[in-house]
C-alpha cells in the first residue's frame, strides 16, 4: 500500500515549480488548474512506479507533459501548435531543465512570501485595481467605466502598480537574501 | 529584448504577435532567462488567486479523498453486479451478503446545511454523488446542487445557524449551489436569507449571474429569472451588480440588475449586404433530424478566427482554424456573452422547424442542445428575417445559459475554459419533414461580451 503522507508532502513541495511550469506553457489559468489537478491524480494512481532513483520533481513533469500533450490534442484536433504554444525547441528544453532544478522550489516558495508580504502593502484602491482585472478579468473599458477613467489612463496605472509589486518582490528577496 | 518582464506578460495575455513571440521564445532559450520565466509565471499564478481569495493550489488530500470515493463505488457497483449475476445462476433462495455502502454524504465532509422542511419534489447533487431526491434531515454538503422544479420548495438551515428558504415559483425552476461556508449560488428561483451572526467568518454571500449581495445585516430575499432582484427586510446588504457601482442597501430597499450594461460586439461572421446563401436539404441522419447544406459557401478570411465548425448540421467546405488568442482571451474574460444571429429564410419553411445557437465543447455537446423555438408559435415563412439571440453568463469555470430554454439547467453547463472550442448555429427540424430544401440567408452572426 503506498504512503499517502509521503506522497502529498512530495507532491506539496514540487507543486508550485509545476504549477508555474504548465501556466508558462499553456498561458491560461484555468486549463493550467487543470491540468495540474489532473497530473496530480495520474500521479497519485501510479506512484508506485515512481522508484525514488531520480528527482521527483522530474517523474511528475514527465506525467505533465503527456497531459499536455492530450490537452493540445483536444484543443486543436491536430490541426497544428497554436500559437501561444511555446515551439521553439531550445526555449522548451531550457523551461524543462529550470523546472527540475530542484532549488527553483526553495526559490519559489520565498517569492510566494515576499508577494504576500508585498500585497499587504498595496492600498486597498490599488487592490481592489488588480483584483479587477487580474482575478475577475474585467477589462480595461469595464474598468475605466467604473473608476471614471480613461482606458489608457487605467492601463498605465496596472501597468505601474505590476510594476510595483515585482521590484517589491525583488526588493524583499534581495533583502532577505542579504540578511541571511 | 526591450522589457522581458512586459513582454512576457503581454504574450500570456494573447497580445504579442508571431514575430515578437517567437523573439519571446528565443529569449527564453538562455537557462537563466528560462528560469525568470518560470519566477513570472509562478507570480502571476499567486498574484492572480490571492487577489480571487482561492487557495493557492487544488488540494491534494482533497482529491486524493474523492478518488477513494469514487473507487469504493466502483467496487460496490462491481460487487452489486457480481452478486445479483450469482443469485440469477444459483437461482432464488440464496441469500448472498452484499456490501452495504456508507452514506455518501456522510463520507464528505463538512456538513454545510440540514433540510428542516421540503416540499415539492426537490432534488440534490454533489461531485461524485449521484443525483437523489431531496428529503427532510438531508445533510447536504460543500458544493451540493438542489435543484427544485416550478412549485417546490426547501427550507434550509445552515452550519452557522442562517436560515433559507428556497422556492420555485409556478413559472421558474430554482437552482442553487452551496458554494462554501459563505457562498451560495443562486442561478434560478427565489432565496429568502435569514443571516446569523458572524463574528470571525467572512460574511455570507448571494452570488447570481448578474449580481453579488453580501450580507451586512439579516434579512433579505433575491430573485434570480433573467435578472436578479433584490429586497432588503431586516438590515443591510452591500449589492455588488457585474455591471454598475457597488451600494449598500438598507431595509425595505430593492436593486436590479440585469445584464445589459457596457458590451463589445464582434461580429464573427458577417456575409454583408445579399449574404451567402446556403441551400439545404432537411434530411435525417443517424443522429436525428438534421439539415445537410448541399451548396457552397465563402468565409471572409477574417472571421475564420472563430467561425464555427458546423459538423453534420451545416456542413462547411472550409476546416476551422484555431481561434484567434485575442479573441479567446476576450471571451474567456467576459462576464456574460451574447449570440446573436440574423436569419432570412428565402424559402418557405417547414413546420416544426427550431434553431439554436449554442457553444459545444465537443461533437458530443451538440447532441445534448435543446432549441431555441420560435417564440409565440410564430412560424417563419419565405423570405422573412429573424433575429435570434441566446445570452450566457459565467459562474466561474461554468457557462450556463441564461436566456432561451431553460434556466439553470444543467444540461447547459460547460467547463468555461473550453467552452470556445467552436460556436454552432444549428437548424433542428422535426419529423414529418424529411426531403425538403431550404434556402437560408445568415446574414450576420455576431457576439456581444460582456
Amino acid at each position: 500500500m503506498p504512503d499517502d503522507q509521503q506522497f502529498i508532502s512530495r507532491w506539496r513541495a514540487c507543486e508550485p515549480t509545476l504549477s508555474a511550469w504548465l501556466f508558462a506553457r499553456v498561458h491560461d489559468h484555468q486549463w493550467a488548474d487543470d491540468l495540474l489537478q489532473e497530473t496530480a491524480l495520474a500521479a497519485w494512481r501510479h506512484q508506485d512506479r515512481y522508484d525514488g532513483r531520480g528527482p521527483f520533481i522530474a517523474w511528475v513533469l514527465g506525467i505533465a507533459r503527456n497531459k499536455l500533450r492530450d490537452h493540445w490534442r483536444r484543443q486543436q484536433d491536430g490541426s497544428g501548435p497554436h500559437r501561444a504554444q511555446v515551439v521553439d525547441p531550445q526555449a522548451l528544453s531550457a523551461l524543462d531543465a529550470a523546472a527540475e532544478d530542484p532549488a527553483l522550489a526553495d526559490e519559489l516558495t520565498l517569492r510566494r512570501e515576499a508577494l504576500d508580504s508585498c500585497l499587504q502593502e498595496v492600498g486597498s484602491d490599488q487592490r481592489q485595481l488588480l483584483t479587477w482585472s487580474l482575478a475577475q478579468g474585467q477589462s480595461m473599458v469595464q474598468i475605466a467605466e467604473r473608476i471614471g477613467r480613461s482606458v489608457s489612463a487605467v492601463k498605465m496605472r496596472l501597468h505601474r502598480l505590476r510594476l510595483g509589486v515585482k521590484r517589491c518582490i525583488d526588493d524583499k528577496l534581495g533583502m532577505w537574501r542579504r540578511g541571511a | 529584448m526591450s522589457d522581458p518582464h512586459e513582454q512576457l506578460q503581454r504574450w500570456w495575455a494573447g497580445d504579442l504577435d508571431e514575430a515578437d513571440a517567437a523573439e519571446v521564445q528565443a529569449w527564453m532559450r538562455e537557462p537563466d532567462h528560462a528560469r525568470t520565466a518560470l519566477a513570472q509565471a509562478h507570480d502571476e499564478r499567486v498574484l492572480r488567486q490571492r487577489l480571487a481569495g482561492a487557495p493557492t493550489n487544488p488540494d491534494i488530500s482533497t482529491l486524493i479523498m474523492r478518488e477513494r470515493q469514487c473507487r469504493r463505488r466502483r467496487r460496490l457497483l462491481t460487487a452489486t453486479c457480481i452478486a445479483a449475476a450469482a443469485l440469477v445462476v444459483l437461482g432464488a433462495g440464496l441469500l448472498l451478503v452484499m456490501p452495504t455502502s456508507q452514506d455518501p454524504v456522510d463520507a464528505t465532509p463538512p456538513v454545510l446545511a440540514v433540510v428542516e422542511s421540503v416540499s415539492g419534489a426537490p432534488q440534490w447533487s454533489a461531485p461524485t454523488l449521484e443525483t437523489r431526491t431531496l428529503t427532510l434531515s438531508s445533510r447536504l454538503p460543500v458544493a451540493a446542487r438542489l435543484a427544485l422544479p416550478p412549485g417546490a420548495a426547501v427550507h434550509l438551515r445552515l452550519a452557522d445557524g442562517s436560515a433559507l428558504d428556497l422556492h420555485a415559483p409556478l413559472d421558474l425552476p430554482a437552482t442553487l449551489r452551496l458554494g462554501d461556508t459563505h457562498s451560495l449560488h443562486l442561478r434560478s428561483g427565489v432565496l429568502q436569507v435569514q443571516a446569523a451572526a458572524r463574528s470571525a467568518a467572512p460574511p455570507l454571500r448571494v452570488i447570481t449571474p448578474h449580481a453579488v449581495c453580501r450580507v451586512l445585516g439579516t434579512r433579505f430575499l433575491v430573485r434570480v429569472d433573467r435578472r436578479t432582484q433584490l429586497n432588503v427586510q431586516e438590515g443591510r446588504v452591500l449589492w455588488e451588480p457585474r455591471l454598475g457601482a457597488t451600494r449598500t442597501l438598507s431595509a425595505d430597499e430593492s436593486a436590479t440588475a440585469t445584464i445589459s450594461g457596457s458590451r463589445q460586439e464582434l461580429v464573427v461572421w458577417d456575409f454583408g449586404a445579399g449574404g451567402t446563401r446556403l441551400g439545404g436539404r432537411l434530411n435525417r441522419d443517424a443522429g436525428g433530424e438534421a439539415m445537410d447544406v448541399v451548396g457552397e459557401e465563402t468565409l471572409p478570411q477574417d472571421a475564420a478566427g472563430l467561425l464555427v465548425r458546423r459538423d453534420d448540421y451545416v456542413r462547411s467546405t472550409q476546416p476551422p482554424a484555431p481561434p484567434r488568442p485575442q479573441l479567446l482571451g476576450l471571451l474567456q474574460q467576459a462576464e456574460a456573452v451574447e449570440l446573436r444571429a440574423r436569419v432570412r429564410f428565402a424559402t418557405s419553411v417547414p413546420q416544426n422547424l427550431s434553431l439554436a445557437t449554442l457553444f459545444c465543447q465537443s461533437a458530443e455537446d451538440a447532441a445534448r442542445f435543446l432549441p431555441l423555438r420560435w417564440r409565440g408559435g410564430e412560424q417563419p415563412a419565405g423570405d422573412q428575417v429573424f433575429e435570434i439571440a441566446t445570452v450566457y453568463t459565467r459562474d466561474g469555470r461554468q457557462l450556463f445559459l441564461i436566456d432561451g430554454v431553460v434556466v439553470g439547467d444543467n444540461a447547459f453547463a460547460w467547463p468555461f475554459a473550453r467552452w470556445n472550442d467552436h460556436i454552432q448555429l444549428m437548424l433542428h427540424q422535426h419529423r414529418g419533414n424529411e426531403g425538403r430544401d431550404l434556402h437560408i440567408v445568415y446574414d450576420r452572426f455576431s457576439l456581444s461580451v460582456y
